[in-house]
């Protein structure tokens, strides 16, 4: 189930509703079936497959916590990790790694595993990348000791699969959501007012802002040839704010849905556009992404202590295996390396250029933004292949260039609405939403809501574009 | 309210007014959107919506069709009308309007008859219906285009214009993406036992392993290209047909609703190429249209060629026949075209060439068979009244005037013996 289709609010209201009527002891049981549900709703195998993950690693990281010896407990935290790779694996990168190989054909004969490698190559299971890594990180901070094991293997589900942040993040740690999951709560009427607000505005990113761009770039990509040189800018700069609202859309609806059983989820994004450097983009961008990387690849490895050279190699470790998380293709790894290496000019060689006055810091924020837009044209190519077609198109003008061009296709409601979310977003909205809109006049909080409203009602793009990050 | 009350309850009354509010917002919406967007977003999502109204509120007769209706071959065919076109000559002194898209199955046309107005019991209007046989198989049930189709089908409803246009841009519809269809397409190739069904024999258990032994080059004496092709044929017409398939279920839905509202149907199966079919995986003579020809009425002594035995055509017919039985056991009238183009051929060049897409198995006719096929629909109106339906066949033989102008040296590859060869 996905947070821009009907169904969600529908079962959204339904839910909150039973939640908050039942007892207190059994309200998160039935938020564990509500997840399980909300899960299995499109796929019930992957249900299944979350199911397996939550279990196998809960009783690992019961392993860890039970064994005195350095071995035993590496030996328990090291299954839970393989056994979460393998089945992101089979799942996400079986087809990619050796779809085209003999042993791949020789496994599809057998039912029993055709079934599995065609999830894999048509659908992969939604959010798998998501929680795999939420769990992974339970059982390293249950073997640093950081965390204490949870002794219910039941309970542990509920904080693998809780459905708000189950299909694309924030990745929560156990040590936070853990804790409010399990808390005493009554319902509050200020929880509620803010994560209605969250809902709308995430609703209205999605479905009127990058939905709208998301018609442009398909169109774009779908044949770039088909369209004159300079599409390729206008498809890139769609495409930049498309999967920024997308996103951020989604987790703002996923902090929404949160809050309404009491539950404050982590921001994952603050106005990444404003980054001066790219190392500060990632400090804005995904951010429960970027801090896992941070605490589980970067630090182990000697993070910024370990000298140069160790430090070269964790950035670029770190965005690699990043690139790959996005999706199985050279693509990602290509857009992860760029990444990388943009990371590592922006830390070395471009430190300390134009900083200081306000016009340096422009000039070096519409650099980053500018970096980042251009390693983006490899998220969004089906091959790579069409990734350097497009920088041609983007540098080199083709010499026949008679076909249209892209932005004089484009509705204008795709314009009006991109402009109003840049206005809000990084203008008028200084901090979150809910902390902005609240203290405002009754009269304009309900222009807000019902000009959003209005805008995904009437002009919600009409094509179904899941979450771009859903698919992760 | 008493400050101990429940904190739902309190929540309840605080969100009351404000609801109520938002409802009565929408329904202003509703008519800002009815008046300003509507019928914009019904041009541009609904092809046939607006054709719909006024067909289905015209009083006239209706013909529902597909792609088949209304294609034809610009190189070669003099007249380029419709099936309905002709029927419309037929019959002039009926109101006649056609419903026609490209890619339509009656799962389309069953959401459409929400439109069919109730008829009063001394009222008889017709609704005609092209069945195709490959519409039943995955390929067509899980086609990529299926997302936009069933989008489209939003449109064919009477509700608030406002909730149609929620029920869009909140994907409240069978919205999956082409990936997905495509592993229920092979799920489906992969797991689906043709042998189980009384009757069915196939040379491969499943679709899937009958592709594979083609793409592994089982016949090495085969074109590559054909090969492509014979692949394509067993993707759209190797499946077991049964009372439980989702088309099949359409239509017999179909034939319900039609009974309810009062409209007389006439379902009428569109013929497959089994020219194609028979000579792609087999050659050698057999009879087994035979019992289609007697159907129709043709007489076998005119014919020079039979088709040769072979187990995609034994599958195709399989499926005919489980249909023809299904429609039998509701009570539906039925015009059978099925082995129309083996009736008409003279030679094997002809069956071929009838069939306009010479490289997939589409059920597009050239206007030789398009005019039969209208032909036998109005035999079947005319209740097999075989004089007065003889005097109109001539008076509109007599009107048809060339519209096309084709160009005479395009040969139809596949169909002339002088140049088709499937093997190296």
């Amino acid at each position: 189930m996905l947070f821009n289709a009907l169904e969600f609010w529908i079962f959204l209201p339904v839910v909150w509703l039973l939640y908050f009527l039942l007892p207190q002891k059994v309200r998160w049981v039935f938020l564990l079936l509500s997840s399980y549900f909300f899960y299995g709703f499109w796929q019930y195998e992957f249900a299944l497959l979350m199911l397996f993950t939550s279990v196998f690693d809960w009783y690992c990281a019961k392993r860890v916590h039970a064994s005195d010896q350095k071995g035993w407990r590496q030996f328990w935290m090291w299954s839970a990790i393989l056994s979460d790779l393998a089945v992101l694996f089979v799942f996400k990168y079986f087809d990619f790694a050796l779809g085209k190989t003999p042993f791949a054909q020789s496994l599809y004969q057998h039912n029993a595993f055709a079934w599995m490698i065609e999830l894999g190559k048509y659908v992969i299971p939604a959010g798998i990348s998501f929680y795999t890594f939420q769990s992974i990180s339970y059982v390293v901070d249950v073997y640093r000791k950081e965390e204490e094991p949870e002794p219910n293997v039941v309970k542990f589900m509920l904080f693998v699969s809780f459905f708000p942040q189950l299909v694309a993040g924030p990745i929560e740690r156990f040590g936070k959501l853990h804790r409010q999951l399990f808390a005493s709560y009554q319902p509050q009427l200020e929880d509620i007012k803010n994560g209605g607000q969250l809902l709308l505005y995430g609703l209205f990113l999605k479905v009127a802002v990058a939905d709208n761009l998301a018609g442009v770039v398909d169109s774009y990509y779908a044949d770039p040839s088909a369209f004159a040189f300079t599409s390729a800018w206008v498809a890139t700069f769609m495409f930049t704010f498309q999967v920024y609202y997308d996103f951020f859309g989604y987790s703002l609806m996923a902090q929404g849905a949160a809050l309404l059983f009491g539950i404050h989820l982590m921001d994952n994004f603050n106005k990444p556009f404003l980054a001066q450097s790219i190392p500060e983009f990632w400090h804005r961008w995904h951010i429960s992404l970027s801090t896992w990387f941070r605490d589980y690849i970067y630090i182990p490895i000697g993070g910024n202590k370990g000298g140069t050279p160790i430090l070269i190699f964790g950035v670029l470790l770190v965005f690699f295996t990043s690139g790959l998380w996005h999706g199985a293709n050279a693509t990602m790894i290509y857009f992860g390396l760029s990444q990388g290496v943009l990371y590592l000019f922006d830390r070395f060689i471009f430190r300390k250029t134009f900083s200081g006055n306000s016009i340096g810091k422009g000039i070096r924020r519409l650099k980053t933004a500018f970096f980042f837009m251009m390693t983006l044209v490899f998220f969004r190519s089906v091959n790579l292949a069409q990734s350097f077609d497009i920088f041609r198109d983007l540098w080199v003008s083709r010499t026949y260039c008679e076909a249209p061009a892209l932005h004089l296709s484009i509705d204008l409601q795709v314009w009006l609405f991109l402009f109003v979310g840049l206005i809000l977003d990084h203008v008028i909205i200084t901090e979150r939403i809910d902390r902005w809109i609240m203290p405002l006049k009754w009269v304009y909080r309900w222009f807000w809501y019902l000009f959003f409203l209005t805008a995904v009602l009437l002009f919600g793009g009409a094509v179904n574009h899941p979450f771009v990050y859903f698919q992760f | 309210m008493s400050s101990h009350s429940h904190p739902i309850t309190r929540i309840f009354y605080w969100f009351l007014p404000r609801m109520m509010g938002v409802l009565l917002f929408l329904v202003l919406l509703n008519e800002v959107y009815k008046v300003t967007r509507w019928e914009r977003d019904v041009q541009e999502f609904s092809r046939v919506r607006m054709r719909i109204d006024s067909a289905f509120n015209s009083g006239a007769d209706i013909y529902l069709g597909e792609s088949s209706n209304t294609s034809f071959n610009p190189w070669t065919d003099t007249l380029n009308e419709s099936i309905s076109d002709f029927l419309k000559l037929y019959f002039p002194e009926k109101k006649i309007e056609a419903v026609t898209h490209e890619g339509y199955h009656p799962g389309l046309f069953k959401a459409m008859l929400n439109l069919l107005p109730n008829l009063p019991s001394d009222s008889t209007r017709t609704l005609w219906l092209g069945v195709n046989l490959r519409t039943c198989g995955p390929s067509a049930i899980y086609s990529a285009n299926e997302a936009s189709n069933q989008r489209e089908a939003l449109f064919y409803s009477r509700r608030p214009p406002l909730l149609t246009r929620i029920f869009m841009g909140l994907h409240f519809y069978d919205n999956r993406n082409e990936k997905e269809r495509e592993r229920l397409k092979f799920q489906w190739w992969r797991t689906q036992d043709l042998n189980v069904r009384e009757g069915l024999k196939a040379p491969f258990p499943t679709a899937l392993q009958w592709i594979d032994a083609i793409a592994r080059n089982y016949d090495t004496t085969l074109k590559e290209d054909i090969k492509g092709m014979m692949g394509a044929y067993i993707k759209e017409f190797v499946f077991a047909l049964d009372a439980e398939n989702e088309r099949v279920r359409d239509l017999k839905e179909i034939s319900e609703i039609c009974k309810q509202k009062g409209w007389r149907l006439v379902f009428h199966i569109l013929p497959p190429n089994r020219y194609h079919a028979a000579h792609l995986f087999a050659e050698g003579p057999t009879n087994q249209v035979s019992g289609v020809m007697d159907s129709i009425g043709v007489n076998k002594n005119n014919l020079r060629y039979e088709l040769p035995p072979n187990p995609l055509t034994a599958i195709i017919d399989h499926n005919y026949q489980v249909l023809r039985r299904l429609f039998f056991d509701w009570g539906v009238e039925v015009v059978d075209n099925y082995g129309l183009p083996e009736a008409l051929a003279e030679n094997a060049a002809h069956k071929g060439a009838y069939f306009t897409d010479q490289w997939y198995p589409t059920e597009h006719y050239n206007s030789v068979i398009r005019l039969a096929i209208a032909e036998q629909l109005a035999f079947q109106e005319l209740e097999g009244d075989s004089a007065a339906w003889l005097a109109r066949k001539q008076r509109v033989r007599s009107q048809l005037r060339q519209n096309n102008f084709p160009n005479w040296d395009i040969i139809m590859p596949l169909s002339d013996p002088e140049h088709r060869g499937y093997r190296r």
